[in-house]
């Protein structure tokens, strides 16, 4: 087999790391990398800073933060995450120095690859209470680490005053030793033998990471982990520092095991097997750690949807969901409420729906709860939820962004000035500032630009002694007057939805008053024969319904009925109607009490 | 300890404004200061209080010089931030006790220097009690997300958390959405003091003579927990309401949430004996803020007017009663109406005696009992002697005006008021002279002035004390962290139906 000229090998593969990384990260993270912008708070102001630089590993926190912030453009994100990364692996590359063929390239780029899955796995922790610049946070951690054990290996007395020097700076400002990794760091000198010194250098990098997990989960004092121990300013997140840990370790040993391996020049098969086994391990392990919740980025791309107010993007993107949750569905509704249509549409989504279940604490309600209350006129539930979660999921410019246009809509000037100071501070948000500034008192001014947001404000018509509850099903049922046409029909398509046909009977006696004269939306037309279907004749009487529906609803019957177990397949051509949703969704009413109107 | 007390106020200091000489040449402005809290123009404050830092325009710069009788320094900032050197204003305070200290504003301008129109702050003689504690949380309560109860120096502006629910979680990975709340001292040993850690395995944290224990105050025949609470100035027992707190939220209006009561009745708690007691159960009517008078022999309380069912929402509403207590033969006797807001077609809450018993504070709102929620709210007062009303309209603002503790020597109210936007309380602290009167009230002031314009979380139910806390962080999450509350004994196991406007239960010894 050919030799390889290793120097040019050497390059190459740093340029091909890179450009891989990159793409890879540019192509399939976008969302991910939109979204860490929001969880990364920075502001530009003294007092913002020195509270952050007060933190345990507040300087690394501080830097990361800063770049994270950029990640609003996600294409810088994938850059920085790239270059970074290659960076460690370049570093790695130079320090297996006894390799000289290209299994060095190989095994230099484990410890980076085991980040690049690490770092893309953590993404479910946005939901979780984290400093969205974790992610950077690593990375510079881990190019750090890379440079202080080489240090570490330069055998005088002035590196190893330098490296106490470093150390105990760390500790304090960039949180990267605890006392007793120092005191192995500094004892891995006197070894005066580098594997050994490398060794030990390296458990006492992992010690850190180990002292932080038992603090924090075992001792339960997060708050002490932090400061004491803290690489990152991370709380209780043991996927974290499983993945860190593992990274860490392998980046600080790996070059000594590379090392090891006999001197060849010629590439063959067989000597990929390690390297590429340990990749395989590290894969397997990250996969068993992480969140398997597919349609999380899905989630996340509503969200960066939302904020571009990109609404009929936001209805297909939602639509497409392989498998609905009810936090895909909220956002879904969102859009049509945007955009005026939901009466029209709302059951013209899948109907194969999974329940929300997430490995460690967050609430499914946090996901939704702001936005889906302010696309239906619930300001305060909006902001009080957006509160309460700016603290449980960490410091974050989306809520604040959302807070803000809670105060404007509830024509709250000082409460939406507070805010909108906070994001004038920030460099990626002050032109969004100045740009919301003149709906500041002037809340007719925004209803009017944004025909979105006049249609969150009318979508209820919400009264000032209306109260709401906490759930979804009671955004739309808690309604006691229903001589508003809006909240009638809204209560009669939380009828449907929640599959209450008797409550839906029972309601549009009331209800069909507001459509004398008119055929109400297909839908309530199809729910109205589906109970005639079922003997329950009081909502045809009650409304009009078209005679092409009737028949479409008879003829569905017919064939569902006809067909038994085969009937989903037999009726794919009404999908989208509201017999197919009612037919085939399943649905989650454990918390619904029952409907009928209170009068 | 984290690190942040430590580190902040250093770099608050390095960064805050260095000293400078005041210019001597400048043009004149007759504006008023653009400082924030504007609140310090003109204001009182009391002789032991930590420097009045504000914030000015982050983007220009500034000198501020502050004249006292004999000294006077200058401090420059290009921050936003205006601090004071600690020495030098403790002296200044010391200086000028009864006077007025003043402080001008320069900014730098393209033409020089434009002076501002002066401004003073009248420094009070009567000093303010060292402590104040509080718990932060966000302004609304529905996750209970973070929230602490933190301990803050008047003095010094060092802060501390006492107990936090962010520092205890039973499972590892999870975070129990726990409340921690209702922190309460002993009026004449601020040493005594509990607060509760809600939720499974929690619990009443009582500090009392150096011990630390952790009591389920839910015995009995006991329908609910105790929340609000209030220590006998003198004696090792604790009034209690027991409480059904409920909440509902208004869709747009600017009151945003209703906290309402589904229960309410009086019990009281022998710390020595660890035993309850009811004081009044009544079915018609709701009793809770329980206050002792300072010399132990009343118990004031707030009492609903009608019965609980009541609707709509905003015509329940609250008088102030207050039942006898002898303390020798530990019964309960007569109850008599303080303050009869029914009659003016309103509600009054939260009494709070000034240690003085001169001045009994409450708050007077529209409705309601948790009126911390309402921008009717005001503080008032009612002179004990004369039963003449104050309503403070120095102290109040148009936003809700609430929670309020008197100071060791009655002459300092704090009050915690949503004054600047609706919805974010901050604690504010005006001085009540011998008759009652209130002057302009002041932000409590920070050594990072800008901290609590950022501060996403409220100031709720804050209470003076003349010490820290007798434990530490560690110690108290350490007692919240055992397994096994002490089970309080229930000594009175009747339930007793008397009408609290009417007649009390005696205690059975």
């Amino acid at each position: 087999m050919k030799a390889f000229n290793i120097n040019k090998l050497e390059y190459a593969s740093i340029a091909l790391f890179f450009i891989v990384i990159f793409t890879l990260s540019a192509a399939c993270e976008q969302s991910f990398l939109y979204a860490l912008h929001n969880y990364s708070q920075y502001l530009d102001s003294d007092p913002f800073r020195s509270i952050i630089f007060s933190y345990g590993a507040g300087s690394l926190s501080l830097i990361s933060r800063y770049i994270t912030q950029y990640f609003i453009s996600p294409v810088f994100g994938a850059f920085a995450v790239s270059a970074t990364l290659t960076a460690i692996y370049a570093m790695l590359l130079k320090k297996i120095s006894r390799q000289t063929n290209a299994k060095k390239i190989g095994l230099a780029a484990v410890p980076s690859l085991t980040l690049f899955v690490a770092i893309y796995n953590l993404e479910y922790l946005l939901f979780d209470k984290v400093d969205g610049s974790i992610i950077m946070s690593l990375l510079l951690g881990s190019l750090i680490s890379v440079l202080l054990a080489a240090w570490m290996q330069v055998e005088n007395k002035i590196s190893l005053y330098l490296s106490i020097v470093v150390t105990e700076f760390s500790y304090f400002a960039i949180g990267m030793f605890s006392p007793l990794a120092m005191l192995i760091g500094a004892a891995s000198y006197i070894k005066r033998d580098n594997k050994i010194a490398m060794m030990l250098a390296g458990i006492g990098l992992a010690s850190w990471f180990g002292f932080n997990y038992i603090t924090s989960n075992l001792l339960h004092y997060e708050e002490y982990a932090i400061a004491l121990f803290a690489p990152l300013y991370v709380s209780h997140s043991s996927t974290f520092f499983f993945y860190t840990l593992i990274a860490m370790a392998l980046m600080i040993v790996y070059p000594i095991l590379a090392n090891r391996c006999v001197e060849e020049t010629e590439i063959t098969a067989k000597k990929f097997i390690s390297p590429g086994l340990a990749f395989v391990i590290t894969m397997v392990i990250a996969k068993l750690c992480c969140y398997n919740d597919e349609n999380y980025h899905k989630i996340l791309q509503l969200q960066q949807l939302e904020d571009e107010e990109n609404w009929e993007e936001m209805t297909k993107v939602a639509k497409s969901a392989t498998t609905p949750t009810i936090d895909i569905y909220a956002y879904y509704l969102e859009s049509l409420i945007a955009n005026g249509e939901k009466v029209n549409k709302m059951f013209d989504f899948p109907t194969d729906w999974v329940s929300h279940n997430t490995s460690n604490f967050t609430l499914s309600n946090m996901i939704y709860y702001p936005d889906f209350a302010f696309a239906t006129g619930n300001y305060n539930i909006s902001l009080f939820h957006s509160m309460e979660f700016y603290q449980l999921t960490g410091e974050n410019f989306r809520r604040i962004k959302r807070m803000m246009q809670c105060a404007i809509m509830t024509e709250e000037p000082e409460l939406a000035e507070k805010y909108l100071a906070i994001l004038e501070t920030s460099s990626v948000y002050s032109d969004y500032a100045k740009e919301w500034r003149k709906y500041i008192g002037n809340k007719a001014q925004l209803l009017n630009d944004r025909s979105a947001y006049k249609n969150f404000d009318s979508y209820y018509e919400p009264r000032d002694e209306w109260f709401v509850s906490n759930t979804i099903t009671d955004f739309v049922t808690d309604r006691t007057d229903i001589t508003n046409y809006k909240v009638a029909e809204a209560r009669l398509l939380a009828n449907m939805f929640l599959k209450d046909l008797r409550a839906f009977s029972n309601d549009i006696r009331t209800i069909a008053p507001i459509y004398k004269g008119n055929l109400p939306p297909k839908c309530i037309q199809q729910a109205a024969c589906l109970c005639a279907i079922s003997g329950d004749m009081t909502p045809v009487k009650s409304i009009m319904v078209d005679r092409t529906v009737a028949e479409e609803a008879q003829k569905f019957a017919a064939t569902a009925k006809k067909a038994g177990k085969n009937s989903k397949e037999k009726l794919e051509e009404y999908k989208g109607s509201y017999l197919y949703f009612y037919t085939f969704k399943n649905v989650n009413n454990k918390n619904y009490k029952g409907g009928g109107i209170v009068k | 300890m984290r690190k942040t007390a430590i580190i902040t106020p250093l770099l608050a200091a390095i960064m805050s404004a260095c000293s400078v000489d005041a210019p001597k040449t400048f043009s004149e402005s007759n504006e008023a200061a653009p400082i924030s809290p504007d609140c310090y123009i003109g204001t009182t404050i009391p002789c032991n209080i930590l420097p009045m830092n504000f914030c000015v325009d982050a983007n220009k710069d500034f000198i501020v010089k502050v004249n006292g009788e004999k000294t006077a320094f200058s401090v420059a900032s290009d921050n936003g931030n205006v601090c004071f050197p600690e020495e030098k204003w403790k002296q200044l305070l010391l200086e000028n006790k009864d006077n007025d200290i003043t402080f001008e504003v320069y900014e730098k301008t393209s033409n020089g220097y434009l002076r501002y129109a002066p401004f003073s702050m009248t420094v009070s003689s009567d000093s303010i009690d060292e402590y104040v504690t509080y718990r932060m949380i966000e302004p609304s309560y529905q996750a209970s997300g973070e929230m602490s109860v933190n301990q803050y120096n008047l003095s010094t502006g060092e802060e501390q958390i006492i107990a936090s629910n962010h520092y205890a979680h039973s499972t590892p990975g999870y975070r129990s959405q726990r409340c921690v709340n209702c922190h309460f001292v002993q009026r004449n040993n601020s040493q005594n003091r509990s607060f509760y850690y809600r939720g499974k395995d929690g619990g009443m944290i009582l500090s009392y003579n150096g011990t630390l224990r952790k009591i389920d105050t839910k015995t009995g025949d006991m329908p609910f927990s105790t929340s609000i609470t209030s220590w006998h100035p003198t004696l090792p027992l604790i009034a209690f309401s027991m409480d059904n707190f409920k909440q509902s939220f208004h869709s747009t209006y600017k009151n945003k949430i209703e906290t309402y009561n589904l229960h309410g009745d009086l019990v009281l708690y022998d710390v020595e004996k660890n035993e309850m007691a009811n004081v009044i159960r009544s079915d018609n009517r709701f009793e809770s803020f329980p206050e002792w008078a300072p010399d132990g022999k009343y118990l004031y309380f707030a009492c609903s007017d009608d019965d609980k069912n009541k609707l709509p929402f905003d015509s329940v509403k609250y008088d102030i009663l207050r039942i006898a207590f002898d303390a020798e033969t530990r019964s309960w006797g007569k109850v008599d109406t303080v303050y009869e807001a029914t009659k003016l077609d309103s509600s009054a809450t939260i009494p709070k005696i000034s240690p003085d018993g001169r001045f009994l504070a409450i708050t007077r709102a529209e409705y309601g009992m948790q009126v911390p929620t309402e921008h009717s709210a005001d503080v008032c007062l009612v002179d004990l002697q004369t039963l003449k009303f104050f309503p403070l309209k120095n102290a109040n603002s148009p936003l809700c005006d609430s929670y309020h503790s008197w100071s060791s020597n009655s002459r300092w109210l704090l009050i915690a008021s949503k004054r600047e936007d609706g919805s974010y309380a901050r604690n504010y602290i005006t001085h009540i002279d011998e008759n009652g009167n209130a002057t302009k009230p002041f932000r409590m002031p920070r050594l990072n002035p800008r901290l609590d314009v950022d501060l996403m979380k409220s100031y709720n139910v804050p209470e003076f004390a003349q010490t820290e806390a007798p434990f530490s962080t560690a110690e108290y999450m350490e007692c919240v962290t055992k397994e096994k509350a002490e089970k309080a004994k229930f000594i009175s196991p009747m339930k007793q139906n008397v009408d609290a406007k009417s007649g009390a239960s005696q205690i059975q010894h």
